[in-house]
């Protein structure tokens, strides 16, 4: 089994806070992994030195092979959705998903109306991005970064402030390109889903991974626990 | 490389692209800026015409001191080139989060493309704003002058200028911000203090000033427009050096400047850490026998003052425009300077802490829920006091003591304690009957500014409170009455103690009425 995330004693500091303290993660390929913990935890931290935005102060970060700080590289396998989809206001939902396909020298037709049609935004193509609701920048967000059908997919927070019938579709979404085989690491605060949709869950608190097994295995743990008591219980609330 | 060309283009495409769709939501303000560049065009024109003309007929700099001309020449490029540094530092982002959909472009472009397309994106942002007028301007002037065919490296020297100046001020920004230093606030505050005493100076004495800058080794790019000037003969050899030596520093500073945005942008050491520094103001309020809610608010705001000192340092500003009296070789005859200055501070500690009383939910509903409104102004009134006082004060003497007349310095400075003790009560009053309503950035976090009106208001409540001392002050000095100064003073030290109660029963009773909804 090929490994698509691997950190070796990744720490990261922030004057006087250590906000990922010798983190060692591995996320098998075609898995979803769900990265859950507190806020404050080092979640957001950690993803941001897998994404090459940024420096680790100690240990290595790896996607599929690719040293993290290689951003060039790293650019061709990794799909990255942060917690504020990274879209230009002023665009339309069209453009920015050419100029997404432009800078990764896809042919741009094709695929763009492929990724508009797949995430449901063909009738607000030509809007504005200002215009969009949160759920729809969540997912010309989530087109923008598979659209270059990216072996790693890393979605920070993709559930923060969707209503249900929203959530439900990133989930499916999520679920639709695990199946293609990508692997999907998911940073939530939605216990809920994380269980529902994820291979395995990662909980890290106070910077350092507490467990990290399948959900069925976190939730019956000692008989009679469900995910939220498990990461209550491992990260000390 | 062909790669990196393709994504810089495409980077500095995408920020046009934006910029020009920005621009168009607001066609009034295209039109106006359209309007301006035709109007400079056209103007820039007409006069660049002339030029020639006025050259031939040998008034050109005839009359002049050629050695003035030449320290003239290089003192105002080396300014320029500071100028330039300057602009191009304050623009260079210093962290991935502050690139324009940074995480976007820095994982899809990398940073070699993201940097130099945002930074030819704004080359031409500035082209098509000021373009036609600058190119309207070189062009007359060069050709009116002649300069191009006076010397051939007239153009070169003027592109050397701009990038050695662009570069080195981005890589001095990122050079600092790699050095991981951050000044704290208070630090920021007494280094924009400095600087603006020094560029008072210059302003204050130009040719010294431009003496100096003429010593600096960006000045000899001067020397090309000094070719063929008459009686003026420029070091050729220092033009030379300096541009064959731009031309080595240019590529070194623009790889630099790569290296430094690689360093920084990613290392997260930017990153702004809250203030949490103590204060003995609670203690101080106590000791003064100043207790429950009115000494609660007093320290929230004095808080909130402390830990935004360039909002508070604007409290200091006519301090600062006294320093500049002081400096001017023109000198300053102003009867009443010391009286005028001493109101201007008045005015500033009433922008700064009176006028805006609700500028912050977080700040302020704590204490609508916990404290009366006669509570409330006594807190916002006692910080006022302990802030803007001994700053009017500190003006006044300087005022009068450094510029005059000092004749008048007490008149001045009983006026001015009195038209403080009005004022301010009648600021809160106005920031609470004319709130400021427009809509603010979302992501400021800078000082929110008060309503116009309650500007315009407060404006009004000093100049007529202070109207009939210095009425009376004039009317004395004029009719050599003594009286009639008397008369006036006592009438504004009246007129601002009622003005300041009614202003603060007015603030207590709004305060009262507000309701959270």
């Amino acid at each position: 089994m090929t490994i698509a995330i691997e950190t070796q004693d990744l720490t990261k500091r922030f004057g006087d806070v250590l906000a990922v303290d010798g983190l060692d993660l591995s996320v098998p390929s075609g898995t979803v992994y769900g990265f859950v913990g507190p806020n404050g935890a080092g979640k957001t931290t950690t993803i941001r030195m897998l994404t090459g935005l940024l420096q680790p102060d100690r240990g290595t970060a790896r996607v599929d092979g690719v040293e993290a700080t290689r951003r060039g590289k790293l650019a061709e396998t990794l799909g990255y959705l942060p917690a504020e989809a990274p879209l230009y206001d002023e665009l339309t939902g069209r453009e920015q998903l050419q100029y997404a396909a432009q800078f990764r020298r896809l042919d741009d037709g094709d695929r763009v109306e492929q990724a508009l049609v797949q995430y449901d935004l063909l009738d607000a193509a030509d809007r504005r991005v200002e215009g969009y609701s949160t759920g729809m920048r969540r997912k010309l967000g989530l087109a923008q970064a598979t659209l270059h059908e990216p072996s790693v997919l890393i979605l920070d927070e993709p559930l923060n402030g969707l209503d249900p019938g929203a959530t439900r579709t990133v989930r499916e979404l999520v679920e639709t390109v695990s199946d293609d085989g990508t692997a999907v690491m998911v940073s939530s605060h939605d216990l809920t889903t994380i269980e529902s949709i994820c291979d395995r869950v990662g909980i890290v608190s106070e910077g350092e991974l507490v467990a990290d097994e399948r959900p069925d295995d976190l939730s019956t743990g000692d008989g009679d626990r469900d995910l939220e008591t498990a990461v209550l219980e491992l990260t000390d609330q | 490389m062909k790669q990196t060309i393709r994504r810089t283009v495409l980077v500095t495409r995408l920020h046009l692209h934006r910029s020009w769709r920005r621009l168009r939501d607001r066609p009034r303000l295209l039109l106006f800026q359209a309007t301006l560049l035709v109007g400079g065009w056209v103007y820039i024109v007409l006069v660049g015409s002339q030029v020639p003309g006025l050259e031939a007929s040998g008034e050109g700099v005839g009359d002049i001191d050629p050695t003035q001309v030449r320290e003239l020449t290089r003192g105002t490029v080396a300014a320029l080139w500071l100028f330039l540094a300057g602009l191009a530092a304050s623009g260079t982002p210093t962290h991935a989060s502050s690139v324009a959909g940074g995480s976007f472009l820095l994982r899809s472009a990398d940073i070699r493309p993201t940097l130099w397309g945002t930074v030819l994106a704004e080359y031409a942002r500035r082209l098509a704003l000021f373009g036609l007028f600058a190119v309207a301007t070189a062009v007359a002037l060069l050709w009116g002058l002649g300069l191009p065919t006076r010397s051939p490296l007239v153009l070169l020297a003027l592109v050397l200028l701009f990038f050695t100046a662009e570069l080195a001020g981005m890589a001095a920004r990122l050079g600092f911000a790699a050095t991981g230093y951050r000044p704290s606030s208070a630090g920021r505050v007494v280094a924009g203090g400095v600087a603006l005493v020094v560029f008072s100076f210059a302003l204050g004495y130009p040719a010294t000033s431009l003496s100096v800058l003429s010593q600096l080794p960006v000045a000899n790019f001067a020397e090309a427009f000094l070719v063929r000037v008459p009686g003026v003969s420029p070091d050729r050899a220092a033009l030379r050096v300096t541009v064959l030596a731009s031309l080595v520093v240019v590529p070194l500073l623009g790889l630099l400047t790569e290296r430094l945005a690689r360093r920084t942008w990613f290392s997260g050491r930017q990153r702004e850490t809250p203030g949490v520094d103590r204060t003995r103001m609670g203690a101080w309020l106590g000791s003064l026998g100043i207790e429950g809610p009115a000494r609660a608010v007093a320290w929230r705001v004095w808080l909130q003052t402390r830990r935004q000192p360039i909002t508070a340092g604007l409290v200091g500003a006519p301090l600062l425009v006294v320093g500049l009296g002081v400096v001017d070789p023109q000198g300053v005859d102003l009867p009443l300077f010391p009286l005028t200055m001493g109101l201007y501070a008045v005015w500033m500690t009433g922008f700064v802490l009176a006028l805006n009383p609700l500028s912050s939910e977080d700040g302020t509903l704590p204490h609508l829920l916990t404290a009366e409104g006669d509570e409330i102004v006594t807190g916002y009134t006692l910080i006022a006091a302990a802030v803007g006082l001994p700053v009017a004060v500190a003006t006044v003497v300087a005022a009068g003591l450094l510029i005059g007349p000092v004749e008048l310095l007490p008149a001045a400075l009983v006026v001015s304690v009195a038209v403080f003790l009005g004022a301010v009560p009648a600021g809160l009053a106005m920031g609470l009957v004319l709130p400021r309503v427009e809509a603010v950035p979302f992501d400021s976090d800078g000082p929110i500014t008060p309503s116009k009106f309650a500007m315009a208001g407060h404006t009004v409540v000093i100049v007529t409170l202070a109207a009939p001392a210095a009425l009376g002050v004039l009317a004395a000095d004029e009719l050599g009455v003594a009286p009639l100064a008397v008369v006036g003073i006592v009438a504004t030290i009246l007129a601002s103690l009622g003005v300041g109660r009614v202003g603060q029963q007015i603030a207590a009773k709004r305060f009262d009425q507000l309701t959270v909804e």
